[in-house]
């Protein structure tokens, strides 16, 4: 049995009249790949921001690494925090920075002091994880949307996580970059043996990396499973994610 | 990178900003200190057109300021400050007075003079009261009078419109009858030729009529001239006593009449001839040239004298340590201060980097045929000097003149009552070693009176060049430290009194 | 009448959201700025993001605030040298611009200027950063945005703000003086001989504590609207509007009061 890492337990939270997780449990393990599908407006980013602590619930604990965050000062999210790197849906690059300077980012922020050498160094690296070279220089608004995706992977994984959460790696994208997005998902925790949280909405892509699927709706988790348990699965909504009208021939 | 561009505008901002807060501050500040000041106070009934910090002048020179106005039973307490330097007597008297048609006012004092005999020759003591106080005539005083005036000029002419309404209708009945009169008087006379001319013969027969009545009683006319003629003898006996009566002491009063007329004669002459301009003090007098001429050089021997009088020295030795070239440099200078505006500064340097003398010479190298120029610098020990005339504009000097024997300018900011100056030179423009002109900044700090310390950056834009022969330090960029004494002429009288008294 | 009544109900009702908004947005102007406060004093301390952010505020402002004081102290000297003329009253025309540039017309434009120029800057740059989520990267990076990114910003208006006043005093006095010296015909001594007597460094300093308190409430501003941007680009464009009216608003408002309390201790000797 594998070791968890993220442990969410009877989340609640609500926006106003609007209540988005209604007693919401997950649970992470150690170097997988969790997908959590659901409809847009489910729920799926609050519960990635609730994750990362940018957000505190109303009810419900999470525990990262047995840590409950749920209960910490502001100071101690910011340690836990540092086991986390986020790929944000819009990528977030900052753009008054150049490529470089945006990877380099968390490592010069962090409480580690690096030397000029040794970031250049990651970010060469780090670069070269995404398959990008030579792209240093350039400002973010010269890249285009899937590069764009992979300087973010970049940045997120340049301070060695433990953790990477991916919020809908895959929409906006055409067909050719999400196949490479995918790939590089799988390769970036083959090759640094992270936990990898995606939420999505793109069920293709989840069947193709995921190790574990949770399903989200309203509020909670209706279904989870391996992709094949997924494929076999006869609980209707899930069926309806797995083929849309729109598909069926 | 590009944070290297960001701290040079940062710092470009920080610089403009904090140089215009000091340009501003030092122009804004007034210049006499806030020390040395003695209070004094007094009541005025009208306090309009004053505000704090108005002007307070002694024959037109501010030597203060109004430092508060309250009310003191119902008249406004007007307190000033004066500098400590213009004493201000018991009959001291201040006036209000107003400087333009706004309202704006200032206050002039006449700071009176000792009084010995009232026991009033001692200044009043600071916190005292000036109490003779002219408060002049206000605005408001000025327009209440202008109303009265009109009012009175419109009442007389109302008048006169009045008489002249009501009576128009009698002066035209006057003129009227005038009219009348003449032209019957003109009827008259024409109408009365004729018996005028009837007038006149009878006029005649009276005339004969007359002559023939004299002629027939002559005795009694001949009687009558007699006794007239009797008469006038008789005064004239009179009269030739009274004058031999005058003229009795020497010669009489002939000679002494006719010397006085001569005399006045004289005067006259003389007077027409200085009037018309001629001689000496006519010329004077008469003609406005020379009399201006004359006024101007009167002035100017007084200006003179008053810059003479005026004239500062300030004499000051220092000495500074070069770092490249290893050696001191020493200046000794004199600076002659005619006004506060203006100076001459005289300079002696001994710089260790020597003065260099460039000559280029034609010559014929042994063996060779054709003749090839050659510089030959010849750098020499010899002092140099500098003649400098500066300008002063507030806390700016700016020199141009010969900087160590070469031309050049340069400016000084004075800070501080001139104790922190930041100096730039620029001079030597003409060297061949480099491009541009020998910059030199220094700042100098006055720690103590008459002692100053100074640190720089000597040719700040060239670089350091080695002889290669000798390793001796040529030319080029240099730090320096140093001190110096200052001494003006008053500390100097005071050394040389002090020195003089104790000689035997 | 019906219609009139429910019309001018919604008046009334508008008028009041309007100044239950400004009300909210003023105390969450304060809450801003209490918190930047506290978190001031937290290392760490960047001072490449304050000198930027000066760069951004200050150094970027500099050309506009010389225009704009250019042309102030040119036209001020014309009005009050044709007023003043009349009255020959013109020894006193240099008096009143360095007085009135000073306390009022320098902090008070040099604020207007940068508001309208860097504060709106700011609320359009982290009103973008917050709906392309830059703002929530820096969090997960274990950064406080707000320490990050606000704190310099409204040091730099505060620091940068005194001096660019200062620039606006002198480059708006020297106009001033070119053009009644050149254009109307004033004694250079006519304008310049009163203005140590009536002019007080008092009077320049209190005008720099306006400025920097101007500074404050501009870059908060700015600070404020950007940050809390919602809704797209859409979003970015209304905070920015926001902040301009805001920041130019607080700044007239709060000029006044700082008039009202600097007053005596400008009439005081």
């Amino acid at each position: 049995m594998r070791r968890t890492v993220i442990e969410v337990v009877g989340l609640h939270k609500s926006f106003g009249p609007n209540h988005v997780l209604r007693g919401l449990d997950l649970t992470v393990e150690k170097g997988a790949i969790q997908v959590i599908i659901g409809a847009s407006g489910s729920g799926k980013s609050v519960l990635l921001k609730h994750i990362i602590g940018l957000l505190s619930p109303d009810a419900g604990r999470i525990y990262v690494d047995g840590e409950e965050i749920t209960r910490m000062s502001p100071r101690e999210i910011m340690r836990v925090r540092k086991k986390f790197g986020m790929v944000f849906q819009t990528s977030a690059l900052f753009d008054s920075l150049t490529v470089a300077e945006n990877v380099a980012f968390p490592l010069r922020v962090g409480d580690r002091q690096y030397g000029e050498e040794e970031i250049r160094r990651i970010v060469r690296e780090k670069l070269a994880l995404v398959h990008l070279e030579g792209v240093e220089h350039l400002m973010p608004a010269e890249l285009s949307g899937g590069m764009k995706k992979r300087v973010a992977l970049a940045r997120a994984v340049a301070h060695d996580p433990e953790i990477v959460l991916y919020d809908e790696p895959t929409t906006g994208l055409d067909p050719i970059t999400v196949e490479s997005v995918n790939d590089l998902i799988l390769e970036t925790r083959d090759r640094l043996q992270v936990t990898s949280v995606v939420i999505s909405h793109d069920m293709a892509s989840a069947l193709y990396i995921a190790d574990d699927i949770a399903v989200l709706k309203e509020g909670r988790i209706i279904f989870r499973g391996t992709p094949e348990e997924i494929q076999r699965a006869d609980h209707p909504y899930v069926r309806r994610f797995l083929h849309p009208r729109a598909a069926r021939p | 990178m590009s944070a290297i561009g960001t701290n040079v505008k940062v710092g470009f901002l920080l610089l403009a900003g904090i140089v215009a807060f000091i340009v501003i501050y030092n122009f804004v500040q007034d210049r006499q200190g806030g020390g040395r000041a003695n209070e004094y106070w007094a009541l005025f009934g009208d306090a309009s057109g004053l505000s704090p910090r108005s002007d307070v002048r002694v024959a037109g020179v501010k030597v203060g300021e109004i430092s508060a106005i309250t009310l003191q039973g119902g008249r406004a307490r007007v307190e000033i400050a004066v500098r400590s330097d213009v004493p201000v007597y018991p009959n001291a008297v201040l006036m209000k007075r107003r400087t333009s048609i706004l309202g704006d006012a200032l206050l002039e004092l006449d700071p009176g003079f000792p009084e010995p005999r009232n026991g009033g020759d001692a200044p009043l003591p600071p916190g005292s009261q000036i109490r003779n106080v002219q408060e002049g005539i206000s605005v408001e005083q000025i327009l209440e009078l202008l109303g009265d005036v009109t009012r009175d000029v419109r009442r007389i002419t109302a008048n006169l419109d009045r008489i002249i309404a009501d009576e128009s209708g009698s002066i035209q009945q006057i003129l009227r009858s005038v009219e009348d009169l003449t032209g019957r008087l003109d009827r008259l006379v024409e109408r009365s030729t004729d018996e005028i001319a009837v007038i006149l013969e009878n006029a005649e027969v009276i005339s004969y009529n007359l002559r023939e009545l004299t002629s027939g009683k002559n005795d009694d006319v001949e009687e009558i001239l007699a006794n007239a003629r009797e008469i006038t003898r008789e005064a004239r006996d009179a009269l030739a006593g009274l004058r031999a009566s005058l003229g009795e002491g020497e010669e009489g009063m002939g000679p002494t009449v006719a010397r006085l007329s001569r005399t006045l004669e004289h005067l006259e002459s003389i007077v027409r001839r200085i009037d018309r301009g001629e001689g000496a003090l006519g010329r004077l007098i008469s003609d406005e040239e020379l009399g201006e001429r004359v006024g101007a050089a009167l002035e100017g021997v007084s200006n003179y004298v008053t810059r003479l009088d005026s004239l500062q020295t300030e004499i000051s030795l220092r000495t500074e340590y070069l770092f490249r070239a290893e050696s001191a440099k020493n200046y000794v200078t004199l600076r002659l201060i005619p006004s506060p505006d203006q100076f001459f500064l005289l300079q002696i340097v001994d710089d260790p980097l020597g003065f260099v003398r460039r000559e280029s010479v034609l010559r014929s190298p042994p063996g060779e045929d054709e003749a090839a120029h050659q510089e030959i610098r010849t750098t020499t020990d010899i002092l140099k000097f500098s003649v400098e005339l500066a300008k002063r504009y507030s806390f700016l000097a700016i020199r141009f003149g010969l900087i160590e024997s070469t031309g050049g300018f340069g400016f000084d900011l004075n800070f501080l009552d001139d104790r922190l100056t930041f100096t730039l030179d620029a001079f030597d423009f003409a060297r061949p070693e480099a491009s541009f002109p020998r910059i030199r900044t220094y700042t100098n700090l006055t720690v103590i009176p008459h002692f100053y310390l100074t640190v720089g950056l000597d040719d700040a834009f060239a670089r350091a060049r080695w002889d290669p022969v000798t390793g001796r330090f040529r030319m080029g960029r240099d730090f320096f430290v140093g001190a110096g004494l200052s001494f003006s002429d008053e500390d100097l009288k005071v050394l040389f009194g002090t020195i003089s008294g104790g000689l035997p | 009448m019906g219609d009139l009544g429910r019309g001018a109900l919604r008046l009334v009702g508008t008028l009041g959201d309007i100044v239950l908004q400004v009300v909210a947005d003023l105390g969450g102007m304060a809450r801003m700025g209490a918190r930047l406060l506290v978190l001031t004093i937290r290392p760490p301390y960047r001072l490449r993001n304050l000198l930027s952010a000066m760069e951004a505020i200050g150094f970027g402002s500099l050309s506009v605030v010389v225009l704009t004081a250019f042309f102030a102290g040119a036209v001020f000297s014309l009005q009050v040298s044709l007023a003043f003329s009349l009255f020959n009253a013109e020894t006193l025309v240099g008096a009143t611009i360095a007085l009135s540039m000073a306390r009022e017309l320098a902090p008070v434009l040099t604020a207007l200027m940068v508001t309208g120029r860097a504060g709106s800057a700011i609320a359009t740059e982290l009103g973008t950063m917050r709906v392309s989520e830059q703002i929530d990267a820096l969090a997960t990076m274990a950064v406080e945005p707000e320490h990050y990114l606000l704190v310099p910003r409204v040091w730099a208006g505060v620091l940068t703000l005194p001096l660019l006043t200062a620039i606006f005093n002198l480059v708006a006095i020297l106009a001033a003086s070119f053009v009644a010296i050149t254009v109307e015909n004033l004694s250079v001594a006519a304008f310049w001989a009163r203005i140590p007597s009536w002019v007080d460094p008092k009077d320049v300093i209190g005008g720099l504590i306006k400025s920097a308190v101007f500074g404050l409430i501009l870059s908060l501003a700015g600070c404020y609207k950007g940050y809390n941007a919602t809704g797209g680009a859409r979003g970015v464009g209304l905070a920015t509007t926001q902040a301009v009216v805001l920041g130019s608003v607080l700044i007239l408002v709060s000029d006044y009061l700082l008039t009202t309390v600097m007053l005596p201790w400008w009439r005081s000797s």
